[in-house]
């Protein structure tokens, strides 16, 4: 049953006023005040808010709302600043919580004070037949305070509906205004606090507009990614949680890509640039992967019998005391005069970057330009591809990888000047084969580095040799999957160099330029040298 | 949703004490709960201080036509369907349906209120009429408060022989002491006998002032003294009486 309310912007000056009209018709009896403190929780990125839920801890209660503000499940729980799915007991609240936030912290956003003057509207019987609630919020959060226009609450009770409707009328007449606002608006606290709740760091988009050269399209890719590593590091400096250097990460592997894709269509010289970030990207990549094992402590758990639990128990150990290490030198990095300067410089180049003649590098039609590469890059893959048997080498299989990674990377970048939709469907279907060949490569660096981390075990103690147990248990697991991923390379292969998978390519172009009917039939004939 | 039907043949025995101290007793506990005053006498809706809108009476009831007529009392979870002077003729009323419906109409007519309500408390008037077959029908448990004394326990037979004409299961009755003074011997004597039966809820209600006092107040006693023994016997015979999958 839906509560019948209706809200008016009322300020504490006008309530005595107001109170008095409405004695004149029915009694009013003041049932004192309460005042309350609600948490709000959400990660950095706001998926919660997102989904219209609100997870609020209040009085020693840790709940989470729907979007009419009901509470789905609660349970008890002491006052945080931060937690993990993880650290949530097993039960409704983690299972509602655990597909939505996966791996990311919740961190407490904001706090709404609130502070409720309670009013009872009686018949001569001293029945109950409206309530009134007096109410004024605050937000706190972010270092920045927001306070919210004063709120007269009128809430019917069921079956009395003329007096409800008495109390609205008197609370018009004596001048209040009528509003859709609520109590607990959490869009209204996120937008008094400043808070850029729209954002959403998952995946790469961006515009280009139609008609743009190459060198234009650098730039703005460029900064786009620029703008990504710049708003996750705060995060990876605090280290809130292992997203921020993921995504941080991903936007610098976009980055290294887009200088090693269009550096031959440009005519500045990237060869600094590439240096700087391939230091910045070896330098962030030891916490990264340290992150990434420690993630998978549950799973390796379950791949061993109980006799080789302690020692896993010990290698996780020493994995968490090699992460502090790690964090503490990646710090240094990143605040270090190196970084800050990268960062400056590479923003200033891309700013700077002067416009190109049309005829010559840098200046081309960006559209036909990413054709071109597209195409030819495909033809690569399917090249390295089919030459590839049961007894090739993983190398083959890892070099494999690395043109798929590259050649979505660009069609990502220029999705905008192509049939997007068509792209979509082509990248879903790369998407399996970039599935398989990621899987068979994390198993292999898997192993490589439980190998060389169990030969690098000095001393024969008992702790040295119940790790080695489990080390050695965990590569034959990781073997075997791995045995059963590459057995699965030839079917996602196929798939990809299907004629109906190259068609969906073909699809891609039937966008932008004018002349991609000629150019179809030019292409069968050409061996592809112009490029 | 569960039925439950306050009822005794018997006037005088905690039967509206029962009815308004558990309804209040299940909204604090959580349940969404309709208290459903069939007593013409109002003394239900008294207690709650409400009155019925003019419009209602027993032939809107019996249509069907209830659900603007429902009442939130000033408690939270908790709504009263008042009494009617009307009601007074549901007998009447009944006897005009057809044979299959004249016993199953109260049964029909609830059924609906399951989406909105946990539980629906029936006060019931102090007779044994066609209303009260109705009654004991759509009631999926029979409170019946027995004040320890010979006379009550003769209303408790008569109770089961109506279960029995109109083939309601006589386990769907839950007994209890109501009004119990111990100084009492016949109230002694009295439930020495009859509380082993299964029937008999080990909880009893004693005879208490502040129960007396609530015509006067005009609250449910938990609402006036939260932390009184009168509270508690109600809260402890409600966890009695409540099925145990619903908690």
């Amino acid at each position: 049953m839906d509560v019948e309310v209706a809200c008016f912007f009322a300020e504490q000056a006008k309530m005595a006023g107001l109170l008095t009209e409405i004695a004149a018709v029915l009694a009013v009896a003041e049932r004192g005040h309460k005042t309350e403190s609600l948490g709000y929780f959400d990660t950095s990125d706001w998926r919660l808010y997102q989904k219209g839920l609100a997870l609020v801890h209040t009085k020693g209660l840790l709940s989470l709302k729907g979007a009419d503000g009901m509470a789905l499940c609660s349970i008890k729980s002491s006052k945080k600043l931060k937690f993990f799915c993880t650290d949530v007991p097993a039960g409704e609240l983690r299972e509602r919580l655990a597909p939505l936030i996966e791996v990311r912290a919740l961190l407490a956003q904001f706090t709404l004070s609130r502070v409720c003057q309670v009013y009872h509207i009686c018949n001569s019987d001293g029945k109950t037949v409206v309530r009134l609630q007096h109410v004024a919020e605050q937000a706190v959060g972010a270092g920045r305070t927001a306070e919210f226009p004063p709120l007269l609450v009128v809430e019917m009770l069921r079956g009395y509906a003329r007096p409800y409707e008495k109390v609205c009328a008197l609370a018009g007449k004596y001048g209040l205004i009528a509003t859709d606002r609520r109590p607990g608006a959490v869009g209204l606290a996120l937008e008094g606090l400043g808070f850029d709740h729209e954002q959403l760091i998952s995946g790469f988009t961006i515009q280009l507009v139609s008609g743009i050269r190459v060198g234009e399209a650098f730039a703005a890719i460029g900064q786009e990614l620029a703008k990504t590593m710049t708003a996750n590091l705060a995060g990876v400096l605090a280290d809130i949680d292992s997203e921020f250097l993921h995504d941080f990460r991903v936007a610098l592997r976009r980055t290294r890509s887009l200088m090693s894709l269009l550096k031959g269509e440009m005519a500045d010289d990237l060869s600094h640039f590439q240096a700087e970030f391939k230091w910045l990207f070896t330098v962030s990549g030891s916490l990264r992967d340290l992150d990434v094992y420690l993630l998978e402590q549950e799973q390796y758990s379950a791949m061993l019998p109980e006799s080789l639990q302690s020692g896993l128990k010990f290698f996780f150990a020493e994995l968490s005391r090699e992460r502090k290490k790690a964090r503490r030198k990646l710090k240094k990095d990143l605040s270090s005069d190196r970084f800050t300067r990268l960062i400056a410089d590479w923003q200033a180049f891309l700013t700077a970057l002067p416009a190109r003649p049309a005829d010559d590098l840098g200046g081309q039609d960006c559209r036909q330009v990413a054709e071109r590469l597209i195409r030819r890059r495909h033809k690569q893959i399917l090249k390295k591809g089919t030459r590839i048997t049961g007894d090739s080498p993983p190398e083959a299989l890892h070099e494999l990888r690395i043109a798929t990674k590259k050649f979505r990377y660009l069609i990502e970048f220029f999705r905008s000047l192509l049939a997007a939709e068509a792209v979509d469907g082509y990248l879903g279907h790369l998407k399996k084969l970039q599935n398989n060949l990621g899987q068979y490569n994390d198993l292999a660096v898997q192993q490589n580095m439980l190998a060389g981390y169990r030969y690098s075990l000095q001393e024969s103690g008992r702790r040295q040799l119940e790790t080695a147990s489990a080390l050695g248990g965990l590569i034959v697991h990781l073997a075997a999957e791995q045995g059963l991923v590459r057995a699965r390379f030839d079917k996602a292969y196929e798939q990809f160099a299907s004629q109906e998978t190259i068609d969906l390519l073909a699809a891609v172009f039937t966008h932008g330029s004018p002349s991609t009917a000629k150019r179809e039939t030019a292409e069968d004939e050409n061996t592809g040298d112009l490029q | 949703m569960k039925i439950l039907a306050i009822y005794s043949s018997k006037g005088g025995v905690g039967k509206t004490a029962t009815a308004v101290n558990l309804a209040y007793t299940a909204a604090l506990a959580g349940q969404r709960v309709l208290l459903c005053d069939m007593d013409s006498q109002g003394a239900a809706s008294y207690y709650f201080r409400i009155k019925p809108k003019k419009k209602f009476n027993s032939h809107k009831l019996l249509q069907g036509d209830f659900g603007k007529y429902i009442r939130e009392s000033d408690y939270s979870g908790l709504d009263l369907l008042p009494a009617h002077f009307s009601f007074r003729n549901l007998d009447l009323a009944l006897n005009e349906l057809g044979e299959k419906e004249r016993r199953r109409a109260l049964s029909r007519l609830f059924a609906p209120l399951a989406e909105d309500y946990d539980a629906l408390l029936l006060d019931c008037p102090p007779n044994l009429t066609l209303l009260s077959e109705n009654i004991l029908i759509a009631a999926d448990i029979i409170v019946t408060p027995v004040v320890p004394t010979t006379l009550s326990l003769l209303a408790l037979e008569q109770l089961l022989r109506l279960c029995k004409k109109v083939d309601a299961d006589h386990r769907k009755i839950r007994a209890f002491f109501s009004m119990v003074e111990q100084r009492k011997t016949m109230h002694r004597t009295v439930m020495e006998k009859y509380q082993k039966f299964a029937m008999f809820q080990k909880t009893s209600i004693p005879f208490l002032a502040e129960v007396e006092k609530m015509g006067v107040y005009r609250q449910p006693v938990g609402a006036v003294y939260p932390a009184s023994p009168a509270a508690k016997n109600y809260l402890q015979l409600w966890m009695e009486i409540w099925p145990e999958e619903q908690k």
